[in-house]
């Protein structure tokens, strides 16, 4: 911490400019035994007079002494045997089998997908077979329409142009 | 085949699992096991997750042994892929969350056990106190940008000094210092606007 910091944070609190929202990361570190010197009694000497700080003091040590716990979790005693038969089933999986497993499962998929979009496309043509009649008859509307002549077209036009 | 004394070199264990030897794995496993399961309950919150990562963090290790290239320790190597393996459990378990989206009791927030409480013998209200300050705080952390729980979690869960956590994470000494700084004020500040909101 630096000093010019430390020296406004002084002249902050004798100044009694000091808010407890200032004070509110010196609480976190006191709660964890890491603050000291000058902000360390700075802070004590506060927490005396005011009972808010007091408060959040008691909840933040609250709050960390639920990550010690956590950190006391012991793992499962049988873990390590776990972790040994994995290792072993993992080992008997051949090295062939387990380099050309992603490509054969890439293969498969592919196989997959074209067999898929054939049968779905033997379906949906069934599908249109089977109620075919009205399709065919906008198909001959539209089929009409194409197979008029370029030249007819324009003479049509024309026509309509001298009138 | 070297001996469990032997292993206590790192560079003697090393040559062991490089050469395949099972005792050298063994040794590996009892030794950094309860290392690993600690940094990984700090990113997951869960025992059942956080052994199943650790499972999968040796699973990697025994796999990528041979390419150890010895640029750090082992133990900094191990403690890298436990934060990756970790960090990507948060990917996978976004995955599963949307799977698995109805089943509400299955994924969700931190899964804190009830006997973590019990043994305290004050009654129900402290209990849902406790409980409640156990969500707060794990979920603070789940919050914080990626580089800062890190940096956080392995000097707070694992104990590790400035120096072992910036190799870890392949950052300067300052970096740490700057990125624990951060996430300590970020923690400090999501505490403090519950506290006022609540209390």
């Amino acid at each position: 911490m630096s000093a010019s910091y430390l020296n406004g944070y002084c002249l902050k609190y004798k100044l009694k400019q000091m808010d407890c929202r200032d004070l509110g990361y010196d609480i976190f570190l006191y709660a964890e035994n890491l603050l000291t010197g000058n902000r360390k009694e700075i802070l004590e000497r506060h927490l005396v007079d005011c009972k808010e700080c007091r408060d959040f003091l008691g909840y933040v040590k609250v709050s960390l002494q639920v990550l010690e716990d956590e950190k006391q979790t012991e793992a499962n005693p049988f873990l390590s045997t776990r972790i040994l038969a994995a290792k072993e089933a993992e080992e008997q999986l051949k090295p062939v089998v387990r380099r050309w497993a992603p490509a054969l499962a890439f293969v498969i998929l592919f196989v997959a997908a074209i067999f898929g979009g054939i049968t779905l496309g033997k379906l949906y043509s069934q599908t249109i077979a089977s109620s075919g009649s009205d399709v065919q008859e906008e198909m001959s509307y539209i089929d009409d329409l194409e197979q008029e002549q370029i030249e007819t077209f324009f003479m049509t036009s024309n026509d309509t142009n001298n009138e | 085949m070297g001996n469990e004394e032997s292993y206590k070199n790192e560079s003697a264990l090393l040559d062991g699992c490089l050469s395949g030897s099972s005792a050298a794995y063994r040794y590996l496993v009892e030794h950094y096991k309860d290392k690993v399961f600690r940094t990984v309950i700090g990113f997951v919150h869960s025992e059942a997750d956080a052994e199943d990562i650790t499972q999968e963090v040796f699973i990697e290790v025994f796999r990528s042994v041979k390419k150890f290239r010895k640029e750090s320790g082992l133990s900094t190597w191990i403690y890298r892929i436990a934060v990756n393996k970790s960090i990507n459990y948060h990917r996978i378990k976004r995955r599963r969350k949307i799977i698995s989206f109805f089943d509400l009791n299955d994924i969700g927030e931190p899964v804190i056990k009830d006997e973590q409480f019990a043994s305290n013998d004050s009654g129900p209200d402290s209990a849902i106190e406790n409980r409640e300050h156990s969500v707060v705080i794990k979920s603070a952390i789940d919050s914080l940008p990626k580089n800062q729980k890190t940096a956080f979690i392995l000097s707070k869960y694992d104990n590790l000094s400035y120096q072992e956590v910036a190799s870890v994470m392949k950052v300067s000494v300052s970096s740490v210092e700057s990125l624990v700084f951060r996430a300590r004020r970020t923690l400090q500040t999501k505490l403090y606007s519950y506290y006022k909101k609540n209390m």
